[in-house]
């Protein structure tokens, strides 16, 4: 069984970020694995041990105060967990809260400019051969050049909403790594819809379809 | 002499388009400003202004309350939909103004678009601004909705009388900033709900004291009957509030009077009875405002319904980048109970820019369609299989999923790999393509 959190999720859900808990959830039960998702509300205590995967979203500057405030106390128990291989998947402007001035538990430093950056991501990553795609939305920046960051199972970025639905390979990474060591043969989880998507999704002249 | 200067420069470009047979209405606007900015400051306005802003719904309620001020009599200059930033609204001044600088109308109903109210005020104070609502909306221009809110904050005058949905926690908290409030609402009517568990929600915490907002009922994601368990910050009941919607007749009560509305979509409601309210406060008897309100006044823009071969049709026009248009309407169309197919489509998400951003689907509650009355999902145009890859997240069984390049000619598919009554559930570009597909069924 992969256990799935999806924590702040009645704060932190300003751009499709539920959609992230929701595709894993599905692909990893066409698998055959058995999924238990947990949408965890503000203030509820999170047990991080009891998961495989942590998701968390972007926020409104207020809302991401009011998380900032109730995650402090968990700092030693995200370590642990990190250490431990647990994933977790941070979307938009939640990465802040694992900054300096923050948890903490990267050393980059989050500043504020006054214009908005919004824009459209299409990265290379060394996790597989080809782009993440997606968008970015948000206020402040990070004194760091990847566009996703990647520590042990940890993937952060300002990228938002439906990551792992607009980057079916992303999704099948994790997948896979989190199904290495199980008992059974997973069946093959089915993304044609997320791959049509996605091609769609490159193709430049979009707006002349 | 600067004022009459503007006047003629812009009277003038009016004049140079009406030849021309061009239409751009915020031209003369954007015209005279440059060379006169503060233009607007030196024209006097009628003793009736109001503004009308919010994320959906502000062009049809700037109709409603300038046509029923015009059935009671008055005169009314009023900014065509859209035209609703800076220049649309000098565009509109200029075009009624007369020489001596005077705007010589009984009112002034201005649709401001809600990050412009800011600019707008700074001109011309209105003595009513309807607030409708604030919503998720258009996010690569507007961020988020405290954004909004505190842009909007930023743009109400001292003076100014402000009317407000009251459902809404969001807009109810104008009340923490301002005292000269009236709210609208509307009680639990047919389509309220007590939970819904797929819903996103704007606001789930309290914007006074951050506790846990409690809810008898919604109407959708936030909006509904809350209340704060550890403080003041409640709904109540709004000033002008619809009591009871029936079901069959479109009749709903609102205050004293008897309204029968178009269709029961509830932002159709809630324009309804922000119209009603800052009409009643302007002056209006209530049921003078009644007789103006019914529906044959009022033009449909929401729902449009065609019956071929004995099949229902249903249009219902959604904003691409406003979940709460599309939840809406899933709302809507997850009532009908019958065997039902549903249309998914739209070609641009925005025509201001050309971001891929359709994150927005995500907030979109999908998961309430999905059920053994629903037969097939069409999802059409260039994001085809973005649709198609999130109502499969829905849990909606990927053959009752059809693929369709565009909804050109799409009738004969409608009419036979479809069936039931089929609802369009589409952004207000593919609305038209709907409907011819529809009429060419034979």
């Amino acid at each position: 069984m992969i256990k799935i959190a999806n924590i702040y999720y009645d704060l932190l859900n300003l751009y499709g970020d539920t959609g992230n808990a929701k595709a894993l959830a599905y692909h990893l039960r066409e698998t055959g694995e058995t999924v238990q998702l947990d949408n965890i509300p503000f203030r509820e205590k999170i047990n991080f041990s009891n998961y495989n995967v942590i998701f968390i979203g972007s926020g409104t500057e207020n809302n991401l105060k009011l998380a900032l405030e109730d995650i402090l106390p968990y700092k030693s128990d995200i370590l642990a967990y990190k250490q431990n291989g647990g994933f977790l998947i941070a979307t938009g402007n939640s990465i802040e809260l694992f900054g300096k001035s923050a948890l903490a538990i990267f050393d980059y430093t989050v500043t504020y400019q006054e214009e908005r950056i919004v824009r459209d991501v299409n990265v290379k990553t060394p996790l597989f051969d080809c782009n993440i795609i997606g968008f970015e939305n948000h206020k402040g920046t990070i004194d760091r050049d990847e566009k996703i960051i990647l520590d042990d199972n940890f993937i952060l970025t300002y990228t938002i909403g439906p990551l792992l639905v607009r980057n079916p390979k992303l999704t099948d990474y994790i997948i896979t790594k989190l199904l290495e060591n199980t008992a059974f043969s997973p069946s093959k989880a089915d993304y044609t819809f997320e791959e049509k998507a996605y091609e769609t999704s490159l193709n430049t002249d979009l707006k002349n379809v | 002499m600067k004022r009459f200067l503007g006047t003629l420069i812009g009277k003038s470009v009016f004049l140079a388009e009406k030849l021309l047979h061009k239409n751009a209405s915020s031209f003369p606007g954007k015209a005279v400003l440059a060379i006169f900015p503060d233009y607007l400051k030196k024209i006097s306005y009628p003793p009736l202004v109001i503004m009308v802003t919010g994320s959906c719904g502000k062009g049809s309620t700037t109709r409603i309350i300038a046509d029923a001020l015009r059935e009671n009599g008055m005169t009314v200059a009023h900014n065509l939909e859209g035209s609703n930033l800076l220049n649309g609204v000098a565009s509109t001044v200029i075009k009624n103004i007369s020489f001596s600088g005077r705007l010589k109308q009984d009112a002034l109903v201005l649709e401001t678009d809600e990050r412009y109210l800011k600019l707008i005020t700074r001109y011309i104070t209105p003595h009513y601004l309807v607030i409708n609502n604030i919503t998720r909306d258009q996010p690569p221009r507007q961020g988020d909705f405290d954004i909004v809110f505190g842009e909007i904050l930023k743009g109400i005058p001292e003076s100014t009388h402000i009317i407000v949905n009251g459902d809404d926690p969001i807009t109810k908290s104008f009340s923490l900033h301002k005292d000269n409030i009236t709210y609208f609402g509307i009680d639990k009517y047919f389509a309220s709900y007590e939970n819904e568990p797929n819903d996103v929600r704007d606001v789930n915490y309290c914007p006074k004291c951050h506790a846990k907002l409690q809810y008898t009922y919604r109407h959708y994601g936030s909006v509904g009957d809350f209340k704060c368990p550890e403080c003041d910050f409640a709904r109540n009941t709004p000033d002008f509030c619809i009591t009871s919607v029936n079901k069959d007749t479109n009749e709903i009560t609102l205050n004293n009077s008897k309204i029968t509305a178009n269709e029961l979509i509830l932002f159709n409601l809630y324009n309804l009875a922000a119209a009603y309210a800052v009409l009643s406060l302007a002056g209006i008897a209530e049921d003078k405002i009644a007789q103006s309100l019914n529906a044959q006044h009022i033009q449909n823009k929401i729902y449009k319904e065609i019956t071929k071969k004995d099949r229902k049709y249903i249009a219902l026009n959604c904003k691409a980048e406003n979940n709460a248009t599309y939840n809406l309407a899933v709302i809507h169309t997850a009532l009908d109970k019958s065997p039902k197919s549903i249309v998914l489509g739209l070609r641009e998400i925005s025509r201001r820019y050309t971001f891929f951003d359709l994150s927005w689907l995500y907030d979109i509650n999908f998961e309430l369609l999905n059920d053994d009355t629903l037969q097939k999902v069409v999802c059409a145009g260039p994001y085809r299989y973005d649709f198609a890859a999130r109502i499969t997240l829905a849990g909606i069984p990927k053959d009752k999923i059809i693929i369709l390049d565009n909804l050109d000619h799409a009738g004969k598919v409608l009419d036979e790999q479809t069936s039931g009554t089929v609802y369009g559930i589409l952004n207000f570009d593919y609305i038209e393509p709907f409907i011819n597909s529809v009429n060419e069924i034979e």
